[in-house]
């Protein structure tokens, strides 16, 4: 560990850690991130960047890093594009580089380099217009084979994810000297606190500057003490390695935290009545020429990594900057044993901190620059030029400059990415040159703090600290007179700043936006076309886009759009800052719902029998079904086949529990039913069923069902399995909000019901060996329903079918479903009693014509389509959809009809959604005529069957179609009639 | 045929009685997750205004209706959640059935039987808020939800109703019949992570 600094830091020196990065074994200390270890150990080249696979370092060290992405080896599975800076260091890390081949020092895309004045911004869009067919075969998979980075997990990820839901009154997002004086100011006061630090300790920026003093004590104690009494206070939640990654309506803050324990990372979606944003300033680079190579860091970066980590990365250290902020970092250096040159583009530099650099044996170029940088896999030198006066050419071409760091600062900006996404607004600040919250237009409840509202020297920013948290605990209706302003003092060493926005060059490409290899040039050329709104600039050039979402590019870029633009900064603008504001992963937005929790299941009081024989299970919405009944190592044809067969000859059972069921109770509960059905209801008497059809105010089918006379004010409605949910919304919608005046409840009871249908010639003799109820067919006819015991249990018994066989549907509470559904078994096993699955079920229901909503219908499809008129009430003065059928489209236009479809050859099963069409050779783009719904092999016809949708159908009986197939042939069907058997219906009724 | 007594009674006959739970062992530690015994529940609707209707509950449950949803009032023979404006869930304690079969043919009030609709699952231990805040969106400050009363909300997009009862760690959660395999096992996988 060549860099590592013999004393100082914040490791633990007794805690050694051995790591691994692209295979080779390092040594760190507990304390590290992966990023301080590698430059302890000299390790500058860490990455490939995204376009040119220029070399890369690290740049900073914190959430900013634009460079060095990493794969992250974790034993629970690989993580993609982590970032050396947030990853902390533990024994047995493992890590690679990314973006390369065949290795990182030598990768050979890096001939894009050589390239690069022919693809700059934009080149996608110009280059690769001609031919026209070569941008899906040829050029889009070869641009999205080469771009991107880091690859898609292969390994299983078995790490455990979780959310929480979290409330408090005031949520501090920022641990640094505002936001510890924020979170103790509301924390005293009594209000529920939390503050989320994204960093694994608390005091930010602070811990740079660890003597600094407050209340006469250093920095660091100041730190300790406050997080001490945070964690003593009850209201007070305190969580590091926690990072507030968006901010949603109504004051939701969603946050990752990362965790060693049971879980890996959560999710915390925190609901605040306040929110103090105190999430600090993001140094700027400077743009230079070849301000990317490794060795180029952010001075506050170097000033991080001596004072946290005891890491000097580099012995020879050159710091250039526009601004007093960087000195500290020059005078650290120094401290720890640094060669170090400061070269200032300011031309006076007179202040109390370039005083003490020279005192410190400091040389300073004033009004220079670094004009060019030497080496390309680490710095080795870098030119300086003085500067013209107005900064924007080279008067003269002084020394080379042997150096192997180069700490650079281009200013500060507040993190202002929450504060936007919370409807927040900026104002440009010109004495500190940067874009600040302004006070207006804040929808979202919550304040910024410190540096992230302006406030960047220490003093202030307790100040401010305190003064917002008054703000929003006054908002709460509470008191912060418990906390006075700590002591504390310090010039704002940013207040100096004079903003070189391109420094010139000799030659080299000046990257103003590293993530995406934007450079300063980049911008220029997208003006130069013509492109004038930041939007359209930052969508040209990819700046701020990704990852990256402003934190380092975006003011550097503004500011260049608007030199070329001749307009003030404030006239171009700001893009847009979007959620997240730092990469998280999929695993913790998935969290609990991925594996067996990944949706809600919904099982009927059955479902043990269907796994217990074996049927596999058909999801229907939510629900699983078993789809068919195999026996004897049958396969789907045969298994279905048999099925349907013995409904057809014998007797089946069938698991209905899944059909939603909606009680219906008031005095004006039939006319309610008027009103949602097609047809009437009025007359309908207790203990007797009839169909309905449900339409939406387009007049197109919305669901079907029957629905049972109770009691002259009371009904028992059913729905179809996946639409009940919708139906009830439905109703209670126009129930609560069109016709209140109705005294109509409607309660959901789709699972207080076991329904078994029990179907074929010997259901009632099945049915009568363990039932008291009458089943004679005069006594208990058609479409009515009956009450009493079935098995011993009670039961409502229904005389409806989907099957177009004597059915009968036998409802019982869901506890006896399973024990009722074993009874009749037994008592069927004489006549051979058949379960049978869903698919069964189609076939049974489509020989009847019976139609299957969302199936045989679309959300366009009215009941005069489905031929099913005769459900349309004449007389009725109105219903939901009724006004609908005026409209000319559905009165007077072409439409499509149900109708039956038959094929030459009975063994030939269409596909479903195959279109028809009147010719048999057809030129796309053809005109179809229609589609198939519904096809099925019809086991007692012997032949395939299949319902569609054809245009002007039931006019075109027994003319013939084709079905296009998918290989250009074509199959020719017959328009017949949509019921195939029993046309008469005698079977139902029998 | 709807009211309580003839749908939980079965005339001394003793079928076989099945749960969505069946086959699943209780959770103990660190959070204790069982499943309810089985209890008579009915739903109410009815209009507060309507002075029958609160005379013949009252009559019947020997207690007021609750009249702010999320209240609930328990009574020796059961207690009655307010689920909405014109809807309460009663649960039968002891014998609350056979009141409520004894409304007989009075207009008043609406009932729903609904003992097999819910599957009531008991969430207790210090760390029953924490396991629920994993996969509820509803603040359980006893400020914000006080013993004795109850919230409908989703857990995992499942709908509940969820009862913060005698203590501020104690909850029964009244999930759908179908749904309630679902619901226990995402549960005791969360109660078993924090182990």
């Amino acid at each position: 560990m060549i860099n590592r600094l013999s004393q100082g830091g914040r490791i633990d020196r007794s805690k050694p850690l051995a790591f691994e990065f692209d295979g080779k074994t390092y040594q760190g200390f507990q304390g590290d991130t992966l990023a301080s270890a590698l430059l302890a150990n000299d390790i500058r080249l860490v990455a490939r960047s995204f376009k040119y696979h220029r070399p890369r370092g690290i740049m900073s060290a914190g959430l900013e890093e634009p460079n060095a992405l990493v794969c992250h080896l974790a034993t629970s599975g690989d993580e993609p594009n982590r970032l050396a800076t947030e990853l902390m260091l533990y024994d047995g890390l493992k890590a690679t580089s990314q973006n390369n081949w065949p290795n990182l020092k030598n990768d050979i895309n890096a001939v894009n380099s050589l390239f690069a004045r022919f693809i700059p911004a934009g080149f996608y869009y110009k280059t690769f217009m001609k031919p026209h067919g070569w941008w899906h075969k040829v050029y889009e998979p070869v641009i999205r084979a080469a771009s991107g980075i880091g690859k898609s997990p292969e390994r299983d990820d078995t790490s455990r994810y979780e959310a929480r839901n979290a409330f408090c009154d005031v949520l501090v997002v920022g641990s640094g000297v505002s936001g510890l004086m924020a979170a103790l100011t509301a924390g005293r006061s009594g209000a529920k606190v939390m503050l989320v630090e994204a960093a694994h300790e608390f005091g930010g920026h602070l811990l740079d500057h660890p003597g600094t003093p407050i209340d006469g004590a250093p920095a660091s104690t100041w730190i300790e003490n406050t997080a001490k009494e945070l964690k003593t206070l009850d209201n007070v939640t305190v969580m590091d390695r926690t990072l507030a990654f968006g901010y949603y309506d109504h004051n939701l803050i969603a946050a990752s935290q990362r965790i060693d324990g049971n879980v890996t990372e959560r999710l915390w979606r925190i609901r605040a009545k306040q929110v103090i944003l105190a999430t600090g300033a993001i140094e700027r680079p400077l743009v230079f020429a070849d301000n990317d190579r490794p060795g180029v860091m952010l001075a506050g970066a170097v000033a991080t990594y001596i004072n946290r980590h005891a890491v000097l990365p580099g012995k020879q250290v050159v710091v250039f900057t526009n601004n007093d902020t960087a000195y500290h970092t020059a005078l650290a250096a120094k401290g720890a044993g640094g060669d170090v040159t400061i070269i200032d583009t300011r031309k006076v530099s007179g202040s109390a901190l370039s005083t003490k650099a020279r005192e410190a044996g400091i040389a300073i170029h004033t009004n220079a620059a670094v004009v060019a940088v030497k080496g390309k896999q680490r710095v080795t030198a870098v030119q300086v030029g003085t500067l013209s006066d107005n900064k924007q050419a080279i008067a003269s071409v002084g020394e080379v400059l042997p150096c192997d760091l180069l700490a650079m600062s281009g200013g500060w900006s507040p993190t202002v990415q929450l504060h936007m996404q919370g409807r927040g607004k900026l104002v440009w600040n010109d004495e500190l040159a940067i874009m600040q919250p302004s006070e207006v237009s804040i929808t979202e409840p919550h304040v910024c703090a410190g540096s992230a509202n302006g406030a960047f020297d220490l003093a202030s920013g307790l100040q401010d600290a305190i003064q917002q948290t008054e703000k929003v605990l006054q908002r709460l209706g509470m008191d912060a007179s418990a906390t006075v302003v700590p002591e504390a003092s310090g010039a704002n060493d940013l207040a100096t700043i004079e903003p070189v926005w391109r420094v010139p060059v000799l030659k080299g490409k000046r990257f103003h936006e590293f993530q995406n290899d934007s450079t300063a040039e980049d911008l220029s050329l997208a003006v130069r076309e013509g492109l004038i709104s930041v939007e359209h600039v930052k969508r040209y050039t990819t700046t701020g886009m990704a990852t990256d979402q402003g934190k380092t590019a975006n003011l550097n870029g503004l500011a260049i759009i608007a030199e070329e633009l001749d307009r003030a900064i404030p006239e171009v603008g700001t893009t847009t800052f979007r959620p997240p504001f730092h990469p998280v992963t999929f695993g913790m937005l998935a969290n609990t719902r991925q594996r067996d929790f990944f949706a809600p299941i919904r099982k009927t009081p059955i479902h043990e029998w269907h796994e217990k024989w074996g049927a596999p299970m058909e999801p229907v919405g939510d629900w699983l079904r078993p789809w068919w009944f195999p026996k004897d190592g049958e396969d789907m044809h045969a298994s279905v086949t048999r099925e349907c067969l013995a409904v057809r000859g014998g007797v089946g059972m069938a698991d209905a529990s899944t059909l939603g069921k909606i009680d219906i109770q008031g005095k004006d509960a039939a006319e309610f039913l008027n009103r949602v059905y097609t047809n009437a209801w009025s007359k309908l008497k207790p203990g007797h069923c009839r169909y309905g059809l449900m339409l939406n105010e387009q007049g197109f089918v919305f669901d079907d069902g029957v629905t049972t006379c109770l009691s002259d004010d009371h009904f028992h409605m059913t729905t179809t399995s996946g639409g009940a949910a919708r139906v009830m919304t439905w109703l209670e919608d126009w129930a609560q909000t069109e016709w209140s005046d109705l005294d109509v409840s409607l309660t959901s009871v789709t699972e207080q019901w076991a329904v078994m249908q029990l179907s074929g010639p010997r259901a009632r003799d099945v049915l009568a060996r363990l039932t008291d109820i009458d089943l004679d067919k005069e006594a208990f006819p058609f479409m009515t329903m009956r009450e009493g015991k079935i098995a011993g249990v009670d039961a409502r018994v229904f005389r409806i079918s989907f099957t177009g066989e004597l059915s009968y549907e036998i409802n019982v509470p869901s506890r006896f479903g399973l024990y009722v559904w074993e009874q009749i078994f037994a008592a069927g096993e004489a006549d051979n009693i058949t379960p049978y699955g869903n698919e069964a079920m189609h076939v049974l229901r489509a020989e009847k014509g019976f139609i299957i909503v969302g199936q045989d219908t679309d959300g366009t499809v009215t009941p005069m389509d489905l031929g099913m008129d005769w459900i349309v009430s004449k007389v009725k003065p109105d219903f939901l959809g009724k006004r609908s059928f005026d409209r000319p489209a559905i009165k007077d236009g072409k439409r499509k009809h149900l109708v039956g479809l038959m094929t030459e050859d009975p063994k030939v099963v269409l596909p479903d959604g195959v279109h028809l069409t009147e010719q048999k050779d057809v030129k796309i783009p053809v005109t179809t005529d229609g589609y198939v719904t519904s096809t099925y092999f019809s086991p007692v016809l012997g032949h395939s069957i299949a319902m569609g949708m054809v245009d002007d159908g039931r006019d075109r009986m027994g003319q013939t179609l084709f079905a296009q197939m998918l290989d250009g042939s074509s199959i020719p069907v017959k328009i017949g009639q949509s019921v195939f058997y029993d046309k008469e219906g005698e079977r139902t009724r029998g | 045929m709807d009211d309580l007594a003839t749908i939980t009674s079965t005339d001394g006959f003793n079928p076989t009685v099945g749960s969505p739970l069946f086959g699943k062992k209780a959770v103990e530690h660190p959070v204790s997750l069982r499943q309810a015994e089985f209890e008579g529940k009915v739903i109410l609707r009815g209009d507060l205004s309507d002075e029958a209707f609160v005379e013949s509950c009252q009559t019947l449950l020997s207690v007021s209706l609750p009249d702010r949803v999320g209240d609930v009032v328990e009574g020796a023979l059961c207690s009655v959640i307010c689920l909405g404006p014109d809807e309460w869930l009663t649960v039968e304690t002891a014998g609350a059935s056979k009141l409520l079969s004894a409304a007989g043919d009075h207009p008043n009030p609406k009932q729903i039987v609904v003992s097999d609709y819910y599957c009531g699952l008991d969430l207790s231990g210090d760390l029953a808020t924490h396991v629920l805040q994993k996969v509820v969106a509803i603040d359980f400050d006893e400020a914000n939800v006080p013993v004795g009363t109850c919230v409908q909300t989703a857990l995992h997009n499942v709908p509940v109703i969820i009862w913060r009862q005698a203590d501020a760690g104690s909850y029964r959660i009244y999930v759908r019949w179908s749904l309630a395999e679902y619901v226990w096992d995402l549960l005791a996988d969360l109660v078993l992570s924090e182990g």
